[in-house]
């Protein structure tokens, strides 16, 4: 059995930025488990720019972006362990991995934190009809295979759904050779980011139908047409408004989902909106001591809200194994409701928070003028105006403690208002 | 006046832009709905002359992987992006290579740079990688 104060699961900028906070924080013996033959976890296939602008103050591309990062956590004597593993983790902290060299670990941290990111949805989540041809691949996966391995995936490609990741393809296949014929999204408005619809898009003349899918694949062993029929109210296609593509690849950009299978073998229970871990103030999720932190707990559309997330994660696994955290203390519940689909943290115990904290939510639909409300015991104590918000755009919000821990109420709430003209 | 609506994409914010034609001249603009002065200038920029980051990869061997992450160490011309992707194609590097290093200067005379975005040790060596981020 191997001890560590905190076990790090996952390489990736959510782990990289928890170990690094951990140790500044006081935590001495850390490790990083990762599964990948380097660190960075995806940060490496994103290639485009667009990363750091909040945290660095500069535009950087993911492997920058992470290489700063690795450079810290080498340069601290922070041990990782790369192609490694993880197959368990048990609700009292133990850590079960496996890697060719070592054959199965098992470690005993006194801290874990969970960074182990997220899947995208496949074919088989979606149930798109046709055959089962080659060439229908993940976004995320021909970002891979593009970028990392050197290979190309196709000539002629439709994308479905216009998540950031799939216009972001759209632009790369476009600039190696191949042909985008068109984005198909089946909501009325985009899931990415705006300046990605016209960077990627726009630029490059690529069609986006909105309120459109994929009806049918056809090919045998490779594809050889798709066909996208428009959707009414009730995201059912309609008759009669099929557009056939001959082309000889699909790529789906239709969501992520964090990645718990271990989670579960904690048994830490985790949200149904989310996917995720419920997690307090502190990242800290229903099991003591396990913490958990980016794209696992939420998905979030920039790097830099997951390193901010991270950082908090890695001072309260530190604060946690010096045995500061208060667990006796006032603890408010945080619910999103007319509108905002959810927020991260879940729950917030004021002693161990310092002044503020840092509430991320998502809406459900695209709102203009909007306010949004927070509350507690119906007593309105925070406000923010937006004029314009979207299920595809995290919102943040930083709330100051000291209303809150003069009131009696237990819930805090927070809503989309609409802005009276 | 004449006036364009767009959106603008220096950061992830989005702010959506009116840009106005004030004068004669070319540079007489006035844009509204940016929230930082580089949404003004990006405003300017796009009816005059739109420029492009361009990040794509080049053929490493020697490496662990197969391709090595590129950008501009500025923005180029929009309607240059296509020969610059031409030329970049043609480009193979050899491991170690740093983070910054130049893959190819000045690229079509634009005064800007190919530069590599990461740092690539060469193949599995793991010590060397610890070693080349130290360094």
């Amino acid at each position: 059995m191997l001890h560590y104060d905190i076990a790090v699961i996952g390489g990736g900028p959510a782990g990289l930025a928890a170990a690094i906070e951990a140790r500044k924080n006081g935590a001495k013996k850390i490790l990083v488990i990762e599964r990948d033959r380097e660190l960075g976890g995806i940060l490496q296939q994103c290639i485009h720019n667009g990363f750091g602008l909040h945290v660095f103050k500069e535009e950087l591309t993911g492997p920058e972006y992470a290489e700063r990062f690795i450079k810290e956590l080498v340069s601290m004597g922070i041990e990782y362990k790369l192609d490694t593993m993880v197959l368990e983790v048990s609700e009292d902290k133990v850590i079960t991995a496996m890697n060719s060299a070592d054959g199965i670990l098992h470690i005993q941290a006194k801290a874990v934190i969970l960074a182990m990111g997220c899947r995208e949805r496949t074919r088989g989540a979606i149930r798109i009809p046709g055959t089962r041809p080659a060439g229908v691949l993940t976004a995320g996966t021909a970002q891979r295979f593009v970028n990392i391995e050197g290979y190309m995936i196709g000539k002629r490609v439709v994308i479905l759904g216009s998540g950031d990741i799939g216009l972001i393809m759209a632009r790369r296949l476009t600039l190696e050779g191949a042909e985008v014929l068109a984005v198909a999204e089946l909501m009325p408005y985009s899931g990415g980011l705006t300046r990605n619809i016209v960077q990627c898009l726009e630029d490059f003349n690529i069609p986006l139908y909105l309120n459109h899918t994929v009806v049918d694949i056809e090919g045998h062993n490779r594809v050889e047409a798709v066909t996208i029929a428009q959707v009414d109210e009730r995201l059912k296609p309609i008759k009669g408004t099929e557009k056939k593509f001959e082309c000889d690849t699909l790529l789906l950009s239709v969501g992520l989902i964090p990645e718990n299978e271990l989670s579960k073998t904690a048994g830490i229970v985790l949200d149904r909106v989310t996917g995720g871990p419920v997690v307090n103030e502190s990242m800290e999720t229903s099991v003591e001591g396990i913490f958990a932190c980016g794209n696992v707990v939420h998905v979030h559309d920039l790097v830099d809200w997951v390193t901010e997330e991270s950082k908090r994660a890695g001072i309260g696994a530190a604060e946690y194994i010096k045995g500061k955290m208060t667990k006796d203390c006032k603890t408010v519940r945080v619910k999103g409701i007319n509108g905002v689909r959810y927020v991260v943290p879940h729950q917030i115990r004021l002693d161990n928070n310092g002044q503020s904290v840092q509430l991320m939510m998502r809406v459900d639909n695209i709102y203009k003028d909007v306010k949004l409300v927070v509350k507690i015991g119906g007593e309105v104590i925070k406000e923010v105006k937006r004029s314009h918000v979207a299920p595809g755009e995290m919102e943040s919000i930083k709330l100051s403690l000291d209303k809150v821990a003069s009131c009696a109420a237990e819930e805090i709430s927070i809503e989309v208002v609409k802005e009276e003209a | 006046m004449e006036a364009r609506y767009m959106i603008c994409i220096v950061c992830p914010m989005g702010c959506k832009l009116k840009v106005t034609k004030t004068g004669k001249s070319e540079a007489e603009y006035t844009v509204e709905g940016n929230k930082c002065f580089r949404g003004a200038d990006y405003g300017v920029k796009e009816m005059t002359n739109p420029t492009r980051a361009l990040t794509t990869t080049v053929i490493i061997s020697d490496a662990p992987v197969k391709r090595l992450p590129v950008r501009t160490s500025g923005a180029i011309p929009k309607h240059m992006i296509k020969q610059a992707m031409e030329l970049i194609n043609k480009v193979e590097v050899k491991a170690p290579v740093k983070v910054g290093q130049v893959v190819i200067k000045n690229i079509l005379d634009t005064g800007v740079d190919i530069i590599s975005s990461r740092t690539m040790h060469q193949n599995s060596r793991n010590e060397d990688c610890i070693k080349s981020h130290l360094a």
